[in-house]
């Protein structure tokens, strides 16, 4: 006896009430269920579909699906991080290293043509933290659209909005305290600054235009469903 | 290869596999062209008399962890009415599947000296 259609869908309401919100873990979840209440079946046919899903579950242990989920988000936020770090060494390697010094010594000797050095630094964290902002509240727009039209929320996809646990690193509102209006700016000063602030730019620059666009295309190649959204 | 692996984890006691997971999920995927997360445990339990039984909880952690390090490919297909996550290995995979199974089999080797010295005499 097979699983029906009708069935595959309580499976997926199963999961759900069992804290799956993500439609890409729950398929995987929803198969294995399935698998395993027709192999329940073939030894004992009388079986109800409920009574089989009970049994199934119980091989999920005392925490069920959570654990899964949690280590499936550690994994893919990993991989995430792992890839933008990958990429973000590349611009110290040759021949990229020449465009990354050369950044790092223009701004250098832009800030040493100010006076008030101060604001233009603040300026440009605020320029910064409008394009991580303007990237946070697109994805989760889209991220809300798509869950709208379709009723599905992507695992892959509050990852890359959430540029995979960069986004906590990437939050330039944090480091807005360490900069002391009344310090002296001498070279090593604003030195540091040039590259720290080159350095965070190339790690939100790989992260928004190269690692997120890769995984989206990762996953559409996946499933073919997201493909079509 | 596989057989002496089995031999070695269908002791009963899932700690002694635990750390082996890895290598058992990547040695079946090199002996199938890719297969699915239920076929996985079933396949271990096929082959180690049902000594062996992977958990749920245990290896779809496993298998998103190879997937996350570039060692597995995924790819999803409809099946009957249901759609279906498969794994295959990726060419890193393959490499890596490679040195785990020398790695293990060392492991084996030595456990085999511990335990059992008259064997190595003989």
């Amino acid at each position: 006896m097979k699983v029906n259609q009708e069935q595959i869908e309580d499976l997926y309401t199963f999961t759900r009430k069992h804290f799956v919100e993500w439609y890409d873990v729950q398929t995987e979840l929803v198969d294995h269920l399935a698998n395993g209440i027709e192999e329940q079946w073939e030894q004992t046919p009388h079986l109800s579909f409920e009574e089989a899903l009970k049994i199934e579950f119980k091989k999920f242990g005392v925490f069920g699906f959570s654990e899964i989920v949690e280590k499936k988000t550690n994994a893919l936020e990993k991989y995430y991080r792992k890839e933008a770090w990958k990429l973000l060494k590349e611009y110290f390697k040759l021949p990229k290293i020449i465009a990354t010094s050369f950044s790092i010594w223009m701004l250098f000797k832009i800030l040493q043509l100010f006076n008030n050095k101060e604001y233009i630094v603040v300026f440009l964290m605020i320029g910064v933290a409008c394009v991580y902002f303007f990237y946070i509240l697109k994805e989760l727009k889209r991220i809300k659209k798509i869950n709208k039209q379709t009723g599905k929320k992507w695992l892959f996809e509050n990852v890359i909005a959430q540029l995979g646990g960069l986004i906590h690193f990437l939050n330039i509102g944090i480091y807005m305290p360490l900069i002391n209006f009344d310090r002296q700016w001498d070279t090593l000063a604003l030195l540091s600054f040039s590259t720290c602030f080159v350095v965070y730019i190339l790690l939100l620059f790989v992260s928004i235009k190269v690692v997120t666009p890769r995984l989206k295309e990762k996953l559409s190649k996946e499933h073919p469903e997201y493909k079509l959204l | 290869m596989y057989k002496k692996i089995c031999i070695y984890l269908s002791m009963g006691n899932s700690n002694l596999y635990k750390g082996s997971l890895t290598t058992i999920i990547l040695k079946l995927l090199e002996e199938h062209d890719k297969m699915y997360g239920y076929e996985i445990t079933q396949k271990v339990k096929e082959l180690t008399q049902g000594e062996l039984k992977i958990t749920e909880g245990a290896l779809y952690p496993s298998l998103h962890k190879l997937e996350a390090d570039g060692l597995l490919d995924v790819e999803v297909a409809k099946v009957d009415n249901r759609l279906r996550k498969y794994y295959k290995l990726t060419e890193q995979g393959t490499k890596e599947t490679v040195s785990k199974l020398a790695e293990l089999e060392n492991y084996i080797k030595t456990m085999q000296n511990l335990v059992n010295p008259k064997l190595i005499l003989e």
